[in-house]
């Protein structure tokens, strides 16, 4: 690991990029578990975050409208920086667990860029604040940095990259693996790796060296006698056939271990839409974007896809299967040791792919348990009793995904905004009309393709929409007729 | 052009060739490859049936009813007719034949429109009801099913029509080893009883049947336009290849030495012909 | 012909330059557009895919300063998709597949015939007019909706979710599957007919037998692509279903289809590329090609094998154990015939008078990048770690390494070692040199980093990434600029050789093949009789003549008179 910080930093310098990104990249990392805890153990008091914290209410003073700035806090403690949040509000924001637990725990797309998706994110009294835990690293604002607007923390600040960032735990070549068979996958791949390297020191080795001390000199004549040698040719044709069949082989038994799911694990079923991930566990209990699941367990997904192809990807356990519509398929790994992994669409899938990302969070049974729990009961408040249509919108608005095309603003986004949108006359984009009221949301829901809206210019907004029809319980399409109304007369800025 | 491509004694020799026998065996190969690359271009129909048929035989077995067998079987016969003086052609243009040559052209070409035509009156009928490949075309003429349903009787296919419904039970056993909702719809078919004549209403136009059976049937039709339809264009493509040899013919171009464009449009016709002879057991004869 | 009859012993030179060539015999635009010369189809196929090159270069430029920093710069998701996906379809259908058999197999495959001509000039120049259809069909595409479906046209995205031209673009593209068939089937025939008295298959020079497999496939392998995108237009407008999962279709199907043809089609973009290397490295050790046979028989294994490996494109797509075990055991034989071709050529080396001009430092280039591209190849093959690695950026440095420092070298090699045959004009040495080795540079820089990325789990075609993938985004940049930098000396050095270059002699490299023969460039005509073939690496039978600064046929090779 350090052989690539050095190598890395020594080529970048080569490129002649910054010297503050080379050490900013080569600096030691932490591990990735702590991390990810650091948002679940703030119970911790530190001192350090206090006096980020405080520092954080000092950089309000002195710059007030300036871009956004980015703190940095070691470990995070969730009530410092509640206490922070609430200094000096008139109406102190009071914060349930469920919330609790969200600080930190990710950013909300559109309101920072990339380059900060995956560091722990705290809200700021200051609008113009942001504070980012990263390990105690400094951080650079690019250019994009939504200055001016501070990450909403709600349910869905998991959606779009939510985790710590996976740094440096692997070889130069892989990242960390996080099961078994992920390493004997890697025993694999650097046993192949050898094969390369020694095969490429040999051709590359008497390349050069046949150039030097055959280079063309004066009176010097190639030997024109060398034409053939059958021995030799029969040699290094046998040689790689043999190593060919030994890799082969090798490749074959790992990969029935990759497909092969022992006969007691867990299953879950996964949903690929565009442009996201719906988790439904055996209880019947759905997440999107989040997947929790204990540790030292063998995971058996079930896949398939609402709308067009996509690949369901864990870099960590070395896994990765097609999810294909109308078609279920199936891995499994072995969760391992309690941490933070991703999940990535590498199918293509259109506009967003790169944005479809999900959460694996790996933990010990009994927090997991609980986190079910909970998920199982999103639409439930804490006496049990449901919760009213509005707030049950205002979830699946964020839960779904809805929120990273559809704004509440009135900003334009890949879809049109909800703003305002209750009685509106709608463009179709085959000429016809409606009226934005419930027969209109609920088919644009279930059957978005069969009305597609035009913008302001005229421009269709095209076939972009994920199909609900086979997700969405009749409650929560309510729930978000309500939320669309209660959005009523907000002004449109598209 | 600038380029001077032949020998001044023999017009139809190109420069770069020796003599006539180099030309017509380099042309020879040369068809001989483009025939191979011809069925592996229908190769890729003939997979997609195969395994769609797999997937689904009972609609395979089905939607063939629609088909005419009569109308397929004609066609059939005049292609291979057409093959024969196609052949004979090629043996006038080696004897030096030029009337019986220019006759087994023509005689070979209005086989062609023949068969042409046949399929046009096949294609309208089916269009007629509503049996359009795939499903967008279908909905944005959606008319055309309603009009089906009054008019069935009156167009000019009545009987194939009415041979179809006699043999609407059979497939109603190959339903029963299928899903219970297709197995349903042959029973509606075979005791229909919605107020209309049960032989008005194909089950593509009938609203009893299920939306995803129709949309299998609509599969057949997809791979059985997608088949006849891509043979159709070759054999439109023949027509103008033996046309422009005709009017070659007619002046007079062809000598015992120099047949080999007949030879290869003839190759090139038999293989047209050899495509349809298996279209025509695989789409038309499978129940 | 000035040719004048030479007795066998006299030192008289054969002639070297012609006042009437291919160029200048005849003038005006229709004396291009309607000739049926192979020469000047190749030269038109040279001006068309080079613009196709660098239309497809300025998309790999967008996207790679695209990717420069995480989040977006300066394009949106929507847009960079479309850009990755013209770039990837430009390069691939426009640029890599027609690149060498169309431009330089034109012109040089004839030629080394000895033959006046391919087997069929119409076909040839229905060829290129092809080609040109297919090429406006991207233009069109360009300017109409754009494409977004990435180049491999994967159902059901691009038959339902995509608003982009879909149609034009497989129009396109299957108008260039009929360009390529015709000629490989004139390819095939012409091999096979046109072959001059004395040259059996085993006289064969390399570059033949390499077109000779790489027209067997083109026969074999593209049709299967143009129904396939027959049955994608028709289901993207009828909606016939084959594809569509929504009306029982099966889109992994079209997958199979697809690769059915683009296995084979990634075997004919490298063969070609094979075959100009061997020819490149002979002529520059000045030593017979080593293994003549194999490198031979392994052309044509490659080309036959490649119908059996289209499978391990879908290893993690559903496929079951048997056929992702099958079509494993299979891929590694394919690496086989490959690994024999680059022994035989560093065997080449070993003893000859090694001169590393232009064109063998790129065909050196190609070895290297070759055996890279090739080794990396191996993990592809090796069913455990490519569910790791598939649809990673491991996969696109692999292909790249294979498709950009495989056939892009290879085909640049081969420009400039035909250059002086095909214009008559030598180019300087000094600068093709720093641009080869320039692009050598910036190809490695660009690509290495992507290996390491991807198998560290970055994904393709992903318009955005995350902050602990920059490093390595930016390295590839900076390459990309790098190997831009080369490119475009190397345009600069090849267009300045037509306005002040020297002129050619008939044999510049000292290669024994018998396009060096006649002069440069040749006449319309080629040859007047056909020459006789002999040994095509037999070097001896030339030597260096100070006096025209080129090869001349040594004492006891003269022509013999006609």
């Amino acid at each position: 690991m350090k052989f690539q910080a050095f190598l890395l930093t020594t080529l970048l310098g080569l490129a002649g990029a910054s010297a503050g990104l080379a050490q900013d990249d080569a600096a030691p990392a932490a591990p990735t578990a702590a991390e990810s805890a650091a948002a679940e153990s703030a119970a911790a008091e530190s001192a350090a975050a206090e006096s980020a914290a405080a520092e954080s209410a000092a950089a309000e003073d002195s710059a007030p409208a300036a871009p956004a700035t980015i703190r940095v806090v070691d470990d995070l403690d969730v009530d410092a920086v509640i206490a922070a949040f609430n200094e000096g509000s008139d109406a102190p924001r009071q914060f349930t667990d469920e919330e609790r637990s969200w600080i930190g725990a990710g950013v909300a797309p559109g309101d920072i860029d990339k380059a900060h998706q995956g560091y722990v994110a705290i809200p700021s009294t200051d609008p113009n604040v942001v504070i980012i835990n990263r390990n105690g690293k400094e951080l650079r604002v690019t250019s994009n940095a939504d200055a001016g607007r501070v990450p909403v923390i709600t349910p869905d600040s998991s959606h779009m990259m939510p985790f710590a960032p996976e740094v440096d735990n692997g070889s130069f070549w892989m990242a960390e693996a996080a099961s078994e068979t992920a390493k004997d996958v890697d025993r694999m791949f650097n046993f192949i790796m050898w094969i390369n390297y020694i095969f490429a020191a040999i051709i590359g080795g008497l390349m050069v060296l046949f150039c030097v001390k055959y280079r063309r000199r004066p009176g010097v004549r190639a030997d024109q006698t060398i034409t053939h040698n059958t021995p030799l040719e029969i040699t290094w044709s046998i040689i790689p056939t043999i190593l060919c069949a030994i890799m082969f082989w090798g490749g074959y038994v790992t990969f029935l271990d990759l497909r092969t799911p022992p006969p007691d694990s867990m299953k879950v079923n996964a949903t690929a839409y565009r442009w996201g991930w719906n988790f439904q566990y055996p209880s019947g209990v759905e997440s999107p974007q989040e997947f929790h699941v204990p540790a030292n367990t063998p995971i058996e997904m079930v896949m398939t896809s609402t709308d067009t192809l996509h690949s369901f990807h864990l870099p960590a356990y070395r896994s990765k299967s097609d999810v294909l519509p109308n078609r279920y398929t199936k891995i499994w790994f072995n969760s391992g040791e309690p941490g933070t992994y991703r999940v990535y669409c590498t199918e293509y899938c259109g506009k967003d792919h790169s944005n479809m990302y999900a959460k694996l969070v790996v933990e010990p049974r009994e927090d997991y348990e609980a986190w079910l729990t909970k998920a199982g009961n999103w639409m439930v408040n804490e006496n049990g009793e449901m919760k009213p249509l509005l707030e049950i919108g205002e979830l699946t608005y964020n839960r779904r995904g809805c929120k990273s095309c559809h704004s509440i603003d009135g900003t334009k986004g890949t879809g049109p905004t909800f703003a305002g949108l209750w009685g509106l006359e709608r463009q179709f984009d085959d000429g016809t009309s409606a009226v934005a009221d419930e027969q209109y949301i609920n088919q644009s829901i279930r059957d978005p393709y069969s009305q597609v809206v035009v913008d302001a210019n005229g421009v269709s907004y095209g076939k972009q929409m994920t199909i609900y029809s086979p997700m969405l319980p009749v409650e929560q399409i309510n729930g978000m007729i309500e939320f669309i109304k209660s959005l009523e007369g907000v002004a449109r800025k598209d | 052009m600038s380029d001077a491509h032949g020998h001044g004694d023999k017009p139809f020799l190109a420069h770069h060739f020796e003599d006539e026998d180099h030309q017509f065996d380099s042309g020879k190969l040369g068809i001989w490859a483009f025939l191979v690359t011809e069925i592996l271009f229908f190769s890729g129909l003939f997979c997609a049936y195969v395994i769609y048929r797999a997937m689904h035989p009972e609609v395979f077995t089905f939607a063939s009813n629609a088909l005419d067998t009569q109308m397929g079987a004609i066609n059939t016969g005049v292609l291979i007719f057409s093959s024969l003086t196609a052949a004979w052609a090629v043996r006038n243009a080696q004897l030096g034949q030029k009337t019986g040559l220019i006759v087994n052209l023509s005689i070979t070409i209005l086989c062609a429109f023949g068969f042409m035509g046949i399929k046009y009156l096949e294609y309208s009928h089916k269009f007629h009801l509503g049996l359009f490949p795939g499903d967008k075309y279908e909905a944005k003429e959606g008319a055309y099913g309603d009009e089906s349903k009054g008019n069935a009787n009156t167009v000019a296919f009545t009987s194939p029509e009415e041979e179809e419904s006699a043999e609407e039970t059979e497939p109603g056993v190959a339903f029963s080893r299928g899903d219970t909702a297709e197995a349903e719809l042959a029973e509606q078919e075979a005791h229909g009883d919605d107020g209309h004549g049960h032989e008005e209403l194909a089950p593509w136009n009938d609203p009893n049947v299920p939306e995803a059976t129709k949309r299998k049937l609509k599969i057949f039709f997809g791979i059985y336009f997608c088949m006849t339809g891509l043979h159709g264009i070759h054999v439109l493509i023949g027509i103008l290849v033996l046309g422009w040899l005709l009017t070659r013919a007619i002046r007079g171009h062809f000598t015992p030495t120099y047949y080999g464009p007949i030879d290869f449009a003839a190759l090139y016709w038999h293989l047209v012909d050899l495509i349809w002879i298996y279209l025509f057991p695989l789409l038309y004869l499978i129940n | 012909m000035t040719q004048v009859d030479i007795p066998v012993e006299s030192p008289v030179r054969p002639v070297q330059h012609l006042d009437k060539n291919f160029i200048n015999h005849s003038k005006g635009f229709l004396s291009w557009a309607l000739t049926l010369d192979h020469k000047r189809i190749g030269l038109m196929y040279l001006v068309g895919i080079s613009l196709s090159f660098f239309l497809g270069g300025l998309f790999a430029l967008a996207i790679r300063l695209e990717l420069f920093s995480p989040g977006m710069q300066f394009m949106d998701a929507a847009t960079y998709n479309q850009v990755f996906t013209l770039h990837g379809a430009v390069m691939v259908f426009l640029f890599i597949i027609p690149g060498i058999p169309a431009a330089l197999g034109n012109v040089v495959l004839p030629l080394m015939l000895g033959a006046k001509d391919v087997a069929f000039p119409r076909l040839n120049l229905c060829s290129y007019y092809l080609w040109l259809s297919g090429a406006a069909f991207f233009i069109w595409t360009l300017f109409s909706n754009g494409l977004d479906t990435g180049w491999t046209f994967y159902t059901p995205y691009s038959t339902s979710y995509t608003d982009t031209s879909v149609i034009q673009a497989t129009a396109g593209v299957f108008m260039l599957g009929f360009s390529s068939i015709f000629t490989g089937l004139n390819f095939l025939v012409t091999i096979h007919k046109m072959r001059p008295p004395g040259m059996t298959w085993h006289k064969l020079p390399l570059f033949l037998w390499g077109m000779y497999g790489t027209a067997i496939m083109q026969l074999l392998a593209t049709p299967v692509l143009g129904i396939t995108l027959l049955l994608l237009i028709m289901e993207t407008t009828l909606g016939i279903g084959i594809f569509d999962p929504q009306k029982g279709g099966d889109p992994v199907l079209y997958q199979h289809f697809f690769w059915f043809y683009s296995h084979p089609a990634v075997y004919i973009m490298i063969l070609p590329a094979m075959a100009v290397v061997s020819e490149i490295i002979a002529a520059f050790s000045r030593k017979h090609i080593f293994g003549y046979r194999m490198i031979a028989y392994s052309s044509v294994s490659i080309a036959l094998l490649s119908f059996l490996v289209w499978g391990h494109h879908m290893f993690v797509s559903s496929e079951s154990t048997l056929a992702t075990l099958i079509f494993s055991a299979i891929t590694f034989t394919i690496a086989i015939p490959s690994a024999i071709k680059v022994f035989n050529w560093l065997a080449t080396l070993y003893k000859g008078s090694v001169q590393l001009d232009t064109p063998m430092l790129y065909a050196l280039g190609f070895m290297w990048l070759f055996t890279i591209g090739g080794l990396t190849g191996l993990f592809l093959a090796v069913l455990s770690t490519d569910v790791v690695l598939h649809d990673t950026y491991f996969v696109v440095a692999h292909f790249h390494y294979v498709m950009v420092g495989g056939t892009l070298f290879a085909f640049l090699g081969g420009l400039h070692y035909w250059w002086p045959k095909m214009t008559g004009k030598m180019y300087s040495e000094t600068s093709g040199r720093i641009a080869a080795v320039t692009a050598f540079i910036g190809f490695n820089l660009a690509f290495f980093p992507q290996f390491i990325m991807g198998s560290r789990g970055m994904p393709r075609r992903y318009a955005d990434y995350t902050a602990d993938f920059e490093l390595y985004h930016r390295l590839s940049t900076t390459g990309t600029l790098i190997l831009g930098v080369g490119l475009a000396l190397l345009a600069y050095t090849l267009l300045r050789s037509l306005f002040g270059g020297k002129k050619a002699p008939a044999n510049p490299w000292g290669s024994a093949t018998i396009e060096w023969e006649c002069p440069s460039p040749p006449p319309h005509h080629n040859f007047d009789h056909p020459p006789l073939a002999t040994d095509p690496y037999d070097m001896e039978r030339v030597e260096w003549d100070e006096e025209v600064q080129g090869y001349v046929p040594a004492v006891g090779h003269r022509p013999t008179a006609h």
